[in-house]
């Protein structure tokens, strides 16, 4: 990169080359390559250290370091583009709905024997469980609403009774 | 270049450095929901909150305010004084009522849309009736709420509802971007998600949406380190990194009614939901509709939410697109040039006594 080069056309560059780079990711990731971790990170740096290493050394221009905010957030939303793409696809929907099952299938019956477990341990130190406290809040919410119901009822009867002009 | 910019530069940098150093050794915890505010009404974990109007010539119609259900908090609307679209609001004379819906736990996995639709929504209307002695009122449904208000006003269109605002509600869940396809029925299985956890479990919540859009605690992070000088700018950021990180539960009935008959059946714009064995029609909707989408929206996208003007009877609606997302049409400085004031004069413009 030519230090003649002015922020804005270092802007133009860095912003191509992300847009090819971006479009090279989203076919990788069409192809469910495995995505390469450093080069996701690569241009960030290199770009930010440069922008450093004149800022010091050749005294760039005043907005050099405004070119690497945008440089940085026009990276990310290149990225973010890519990335939804990718996961708005049947497959990947397929996949996490796949995962998700497989989280279920090992998570569901350990919950369950730990549930057990822990009921029956309550059970011997006289405790309530957590399935019977939160019955017992199920019970007074229950009772809450048939309070109001009965309310509202109340409140109809008396509107009703009220003479008109009251 | 000029040796004032680089030394100024390196102040910054300092600066930075010592500000997000006390972000993580020192972490303070930021004081939210400041407006003032009384309680009228609690039901179960729901409650009725009143905001007294603080200025401006006061509108005779009250508003009642429904945000989203589970998922966050509702103070995002009241973040910080100076940046709360509650305070904007009672400030520009409006009473104002909000709706938090509340955190559920275990004993509230039995709550279903039903519930809310044909028992909490009117009841709660009839109390903001009765506290602001009004004969009736302006309903303002965000996220969630909008479809959740949506479907009251359709249930109950005697309601004295004078006018109703759909803010980034998703009506046609057809059009409702990655979440429609990643819950299609033919992938998520919803019921064994529900049988097994009881409810749709927070941590669950946030993975869903940090995976929404993988990259913005990146860019969250970014911006922070170049505006971490500024220390306005890191107190706003604590109090928006605090809701943006506190996730809560869905009760385990509501979230498979929701993701059955809203996400992958689309039943509200189809005319084929039923609730408590009534269709909703969204037809018998006739008060003044205003509908706000924000055009980069992916959890809500535009045209979700447009659907709803086509769906209702009245004769006064309107949609407007804002910039922003699904968050920043309703906070922060986005939302205090464009949704507030959009919001606050539609409503002021028919509020009557």
């Amino acid at each position: 990169m030519s230090s003649s080069q002015t922020p804005d056309e270092i802007f133009r560059l860095w912003r191509d080359s992300m847009a090819k780079g971006a479009e090279s990711w989203a076919k990788v990731l069409g192809q469910g390559q495995r995505p390469d971790v450093y080069q996701f990170w690569r241009p960030f740096f290199d770009q930010g250290m440069e922008a450093w290493s004149r800022l010091l050394t050749q005294g760039a221009a005043p907005d050099l370091l405004e070119s690497w905010k945008k440089f940085q957030d026009a990276w990310i939303e290149a990225w973010s583009k890519v990335l939804t793409q990718a996961m708005g696809t049947e497959n990947f929907a397929a996949a996490l709905g796949k995962h998700l099952d497989q989280h279920l299938s090992a998570i569901g019956p350990a919950r369950k024997q730990m549930a057990e477990v822990g009921e029956e341990m309550l059970r011997v130190l006289n405790l309530p469980s957590r399935r019977q406290v939160a019955d017992l809040a199920e019970l007074v919410v229950a009772l809450e609403s048939r309070i109001e119901a009965l309310e509202d009822k109340i409140e109809a009867l008396l509107h009703r009774e009220r003479p008109a002009g009251d | 270049m000029a040796e004032g910019t680089i030394l100024e530069e390196i102040e910054r940098t300092l600066k930075r450095l010592a500000n997000t150093a006390q972000l993580v050794a020192k972490p303070t915890e930021p004081e939210v929901g400041q407006t003032p505010r009384t309680l009228v009404y609690r039901r179960n974990k729901s409650r009725l909150y009143h905001y007294p109007v603080q200025g401006g010539s006061p509108h005779p119609t009250p508003v009642l305010f429904v945000p989203n259900l589970g998922i966050s908090r509702p103070y995002i609307f009241d973040l910080a004084p100076g940046g709360s679209f509650i305070e904007y609001m009672v400030k520009g004379g409006f009473n104002f009522y909000l709706l938090d819906w509340g955190v559920f736990g275990d004993e509230d996995n039995a709550l279903t849309v039903d519930e809310c639709v044909t028992e909490i929504l009117p009841r709660v209307i009839r109390r903001v009736l009765r506290h602001a002695g009004a004969p009736g009122l302006s309903l303002l449904g965000y996220c969630m709420g909008a479809p959740l208000s949506a479907c009251a006003l359709a249930l109950h269109p005697r309601e004295p509802v004078r006018a109703f605002v759909n803010m980034a509600g998703p009506i046609d869940f057809a059009k409702a971007g990655l979440f429609t396809c990643w819950m299609d029925k033919r992938v998520f299985d919803v019921d064994r998600l529900i049988n097994t956890y009881g409810s749709m479990p927070a941590e669950m919540v946030r993975l869903g949406f940090k995976m929404l859009k993988p990259t913005t605690d990146l860019s969250t992070l970014t911006n922070l380190w170049w505006n971490a000088w500024n220390e306005r700018y890191v107190e706003g950021f604590k109090a928006l990194n605090k809701w943006a990180n506190e996730f809560v539960p869905m009760p385990g009935e509501f979230f498979r009614q929701w993701v059955k008959d809203f996400y992958q059946e689309n039943k509200l714009i189809r005319g084929q939901l039923r609730v408590r064995g009534r269709r909703v029609d969204l037809a018998k909707i006739r008060c003044p509709v205003l509908v706000v989408g924000a055009r980069e929206d992916n959890i809500c996208p535009p045209a979700c939410a447009r659907a709803l003007i086509e769906a209702v009877s009245s004769v006064e609606k309107e949609y407007v697109e804002l910039p922003g997302g699904h968050i920043s049409l309703v906070a922060g400085r986005q939302a205090a040039n464009n949704l507030w004031p959009r919001v606050s004069q539609w409503l002021a413009q028919r509020s009557r006594a």
